[in-house]
């Protein structure tokens, strides 16, 4: 699927901020070298301040660069006639106040020389796509957070893209949004579309990115594809309907035996957050209950689909197929490479399924119990993300039932 | 579009119920029924029409009925307009539905509307009807075009500035736009934004004058005469040439002295100084007329008025010293050598009707002054008059009518404002909105008040007072030296911008002449927004757009 064509080259960059009297304050980015081929998903890393934004926004011409080269489809990022295959959605959302959502995709849809049918097509889908088909006469500015997000990736796609730059899409969006978000970047990536997206939640670089950029002080840290850097060798997961304990220490004793090794972990996955919250606003819509907010959405809008044509998402499907009420293992083993190893990502993500202290009677955890407590604050303040990566096909297989690890 | 349909219907439906209401007030408070009503506005000349059936306040509900609803109107139509095309379009598209949803510019629009409603309610009925509607044409030419450049700068600074901090400005250049397309568009935003309004205000101005106030009962014949003649008209002016030629004079007088007293010019500032002086002697001594002495003006260039046959207006304001105890002078006015008129006051302008066939087949207009009453020896006057050096003697004659005159006059304010809007705009690409505001209104101010600034830095009068000598020579020096240049060198560039007063033109009904339209057009409009839009490209291409100034 990955051509050599590069989308984006980067050479030597480098940003220094100057205030007033040109002395020089920040260095926000330093030397750094990237090249994003097509069809790649960068997922762009790092803490605060750590230069993101700023080495998005040289490439998209915002900034000017200090030192260093960029070439945007092997052209300046200063020549305007490549902005057409660019969508960007920048940090912060930031609309017209008094405009109303038609009003506003139909401004952008203007600067792209859409012409008014193909305009009119586009804006519809896309606010059904973000749901804001309820609100699209009400003027932005009384807006919640989120729903302006979901304005700012619409905007960003009106274009249909070939380069979609997405700086911490999700901030502000909730769960369902932040889902969709991600099976939308999935789907542009079956399409061959290139996209660089910036974010602070691990889970969501870890489920869609092809390949993963830490930064750290504007200089790149670490960088490679997903398996590269977040497999675990030496651990594998075990899935089954629940045992009885004398099973599970049978299974040891086996396990002893054949292989002198230990199980280290027993524990029944509990549904995640996730899933209940999707559960709750999806039988709300389904009761027909009023809100002036957003919607559900979730069509992906048909012309991001047209030259793939073939593979369409079908999201409402995936919506259907979250409510229901309880966790069904499937019938089947499966062997997963665990979620991060590294600590300090397995912490900021928050996506670990959290030991269920039932079963701590019939075997002792492996794992010291004074975590579970984090954990649980953790995927309640995240909003939890599925630990494992699986081809977007599969999306519509049970999240609930992850396996113990 | 569905929803643009329904706001048309909503435009004729709050047309009619506004309609239906302004007629119910009319026959219910004002007694006057709808059919008068009709007949009023129905039958155009003053002579035939019946009086004005409403009262103050339904005059003024009904003036701000046909302006609301016609601002209303001009809004969907510019947005029609500005949603053809692309690049600077809908950027302009933009500005226009901003500024008529924002409050901080919808309420001044709604103030100046209400205003130009007001005013006519306000004037003192006592007062002769000339005096009511000149005070209604001074009063809102003046608001409107003070509103409308303070409203311009405002939107103008805001359009960059505010995108630039607030970081829309970050989603609209991750698009196709050059920077120039953008700046344009703003411009061009807020410049048809101001041709609506400016043209409303001018619909209102005519409204209220040519239907409501010329309309009224006026105080005499000579005050109904005086509108129509002196106000509601365009009239050209001429203004006299002395018979002798006053630069050869002045240089002469000059020449005299450098022979005479070489040291004294030197002492008064130089050759230049005294030139000056001198002209303005000579001008001033062939402006005044001593006892029992005449003196010539001569006014050409009439072919025009005489071809037209009208009465031409002699208009002259007199000076004397000392002023005579009854202020009634005697002076013998003859025009191509016929005999025009005898007593006047002095101190307030005169008007006399000259008829045209006095204009010789030349287009000239001889006229002499006599200082002297030969009928009446007993009441001589002993003393010197005098024309004060502006507008103290002119010939007017009707070249225009008031319409199509007060419609140039709203040409030229809204060139001036679409200069304003591109200085206010490029502010704005570097600097933060309060600075940028700060910035184009000191310029405005500069450059509106160019003329004044002008003539007070060079008539001041140096009067040297007794005291210290060293000290006054110094800041003399400074002043004359320092402050003078700059300030002239400042101001003279904008001089083209206000040398012309607009409202006094229309005050007293003096033509404004298309040459001059076209000389702002072109230059103002097209020429000096041109070269600030340049500059101002120049320095936005530069700017960074995702970098926010703290
Ligand atoms: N206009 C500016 N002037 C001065 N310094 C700036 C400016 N913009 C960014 N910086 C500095 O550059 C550095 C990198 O900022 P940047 O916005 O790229 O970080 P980031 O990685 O996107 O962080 P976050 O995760 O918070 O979005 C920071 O130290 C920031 O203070
Ligand atoms: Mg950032």
């Amino acid at each position: 699927m990955e051509s050599k064509q590069t989308v984006v080259e980067v050479r030597g960059l480098t940003k220094v901020f100057r205030d007033f009297w040109m002395r020089p304050r920040v260095t926000a980015v330093q030397d750094l070298d990237l090249s994003v081929r097509k069809g790649e998903v960068i997922g762009l890393l790092g803490p605060n301040g750590s230069g993101k934004s700023t080495t998005i926004k040289m490439i998209l011409g915002l900034l000017f660069p200090t030192k260093g080269h960029i070439s945007l489809f092997g052209k300046p990022p200063t020549d305007v006639a490549l902005k057409k295959r660019v969508g960007y959605l920048p940090e912060d959302s930031n609309l017209f106040r008094f405009l109303n959502a038609v009003e506003t995709l139909d401004f952008y849809g203007r600067l792209f020389h859409l012409p008014p049918s193909e305009r009119k097509r586009r804006i519809e889908m896309l606010l059904g796509m973000v749901g804001l088909e309820g609100a699209m006469y009400r003027p932005i500015g009384e807006y919640s957070k989120g729903m302006q997000r979901r304005m700012g990736l619409a905007q960003a796609l009106v274009n249909d893209p070939d380069l979609l730059i997405l700086d911490e899409p999700t901030t502000g969006m909730d769960p369902i949004a932040t889902r969709q978000m991600k099976d939308l970047i999935r789907h542009l990536h079956e399409r061959g579309k290139t996209i660089i997206l910036c974010t602070h939640l691990l889970g969501e670089v870890e489920d869609v990115c092809t390949r993963l950029v830490i930064m750290f002080g504007g200089r790149i840290r670490a960088q490679g594809s997903v398996d590269e850097l977040l497999s675990v060798p030496e651990l594998q997961n075990i899935e089954v309907e629940p045992l009885r304990p004398e099973t599970i220490e049978k299974i040891d004793a086996l396990i002893q035996s054949e292989e002198q090794k230990k199980i280290r972990k027993v524990e029944t996955p509990r549904m995640r957050l996730e899933t209940l919250f999707l559960n709750v606003v999806e039988k709300a819509e389904k009761e027909g209950l009023q809100t002036s907010g957003a919607t559900t959405g979730g069509r992906l809008a048909e012309f991001l689909g047209e030259s793939a044509g073939d593979r369409a998402l079908d999201l409402d499907s995936l919506v259907q197929s979250l409510p229901r009420p309880e966790p069904v293992a499937p019938a089947q083993t499966e062997t997963e490479t665990p979620a991060l190893d590294h600590d300090l990502l397995r912490t900021m993500s928050g996506d670990e399924p959290v030991e269920t202290p039932g079963l701590e009677e019939g075997l002792e955890p492996v794992e010291p119990v004074s975590e579970e407590a984090d954990y649980d604050l953790l995927e309640d303040l995240t909003g939890a993300e599925r630990p494992k990566k699986k081809p977007s096909s599969e999306i519509e297989a049970d999240p609930e039932t992850e396996g113990p690890r | 579009m569905k929803f643009t349909r329904s706001i048309g219907a909503r435009w004729g439906l709050s047309f009619l119920a506004g309609l239906v209401l302004l007629s119910l007030w009319f026959w219910l408070v004002d007694g006057a029924s709808p059919l008068e009503v009709l007949r009023f506005f129905t039958t155009a000349s003053s002579d035939v029409a019946p009086p004005v059936p409403f009262g103050r306040v339904g005059g003024v509900l009904l003036v701000l009925f046909v302006l609301a609803w016609a601002l209303g109107l001009g809004i969907v139509l510019i947005q029609k307009l500005l949603g053809i095309g692309y690049g600077p379009m809908p950027v302009a598209r933009l500005v226009v539905r901003e500024a008529t949803r924002m409050r901080g510019s919808v309420v001044p629009i709604f103030l100046l509307l209400l205003v130009l409603a007001i005013i006519p309610a306000t004037l003192n009925t006592d007062s002769p009807l000339r005096y009511r509607i000149q005070s209604y044409l001074a009063y809102s030419l003046n608001v409107t075009s003070l509103m409308l450049g303070a409203l311009t700068v405002f939107l103008g600074c805001f359009a960059i500035s505010n995108e630039i901090q607030e970081g829309q400005a970050r989603s609209i250049f991750s698009k196709p736009v050059q920077r120039f397309q953008y700046l344009f568009g703003k411009v061009l935003g807020i410049s048809v934004l101001n041709a609506l309004l400016v043209a409303v205000c001018g619909l209102g101005m005519a409204f209220v004058t040519t239907t409501w106030l010329a309309r009224l009962p006026a105080l005499d014949d000579y005050d109904s005469n005086a509108v129509r003649e002196q106000i509601l008209t365009a009239r050209q002016v001429i203004y006299p040439q002395a018979p002798f030629d006053l630069e050869a004079d002045a240089q002469e007088r000059l020449a005299r002295l450098q022979e005479d007293n070489p040291g004294w010019i030197e002492e008064r500032g130089g050759v230049a100084t005294v030139y000056r002086e001198l002209l303005h002697q000579v001008r001033t001594e062939w402006l005044s007329i001593g006892p029992h002495r005449q003196q010539t003006y001569i006014f050409s260039g009439l072919q025009n008025a005489r071809d037209r046959g009208e009465m031409l207006q002699m208009r002259f304001l007199i000076e004397m010293m000392p002023e005579p105890p009854d202020r009634i002078l005697r002076v013998v006015l003859l025009a191509n050598g016929r005999q025009t008129s005898l007593a006047t006051t002095i101190r307030s302008a005169q008007v006399v009707s000259v008829p045209a066939d006095f204009i010789d087949e030349n287009g000239v207009l001889e006229l002499t002054v006599v200082n002297l009453d030969p009928s009446d020896p007993e009441t001589l006057p002993v003393a010197s008059i005098s024309f004060p050096a502006k507008d103290g003697l002119q010939v007017l004659f009707k070249v225009d009518d008031f319409l199509p005159n007060l419609f140039r006059s709203m040409l030229l304010i809204w060139v001036k404002l679409v200069f304003l809007a591109m200085l206010s705009v490029c502010a704005g690409t570097f600097l933060s909105f309060p600075v940028a505001c700060i910035f184009a209104l000191t310029i405005w101010v500069l450059a509106a008040g160019s003329s004044e600034i002008l003539d007070s830095l060079h008539f001041t009068p140096h009067e040297h007072s007794h005291g210290h000598e060293t000290e006054e020579q110094a800041t003399d020096f400074i002043y004359e030296r320092i402050v003078v240049p700059t300030m002239t060198l400042m101001v003279s560039g904008f001089r083209k911008y206000s040398y012309l007063d607009v409202s006094s033109r229309i005050v007293d009904g003096r033509n404004i002449p298309w040459g001059i339209v076209r000389q702002y057009l072109f230059w103002i409009g097209l020429v000096w927004s041109a070269a600030i839009g340049l500059i101002g490209w120049l320095i936005f291409r530069n700017r960074e757009i995702a970098r926010v100034q703290v």
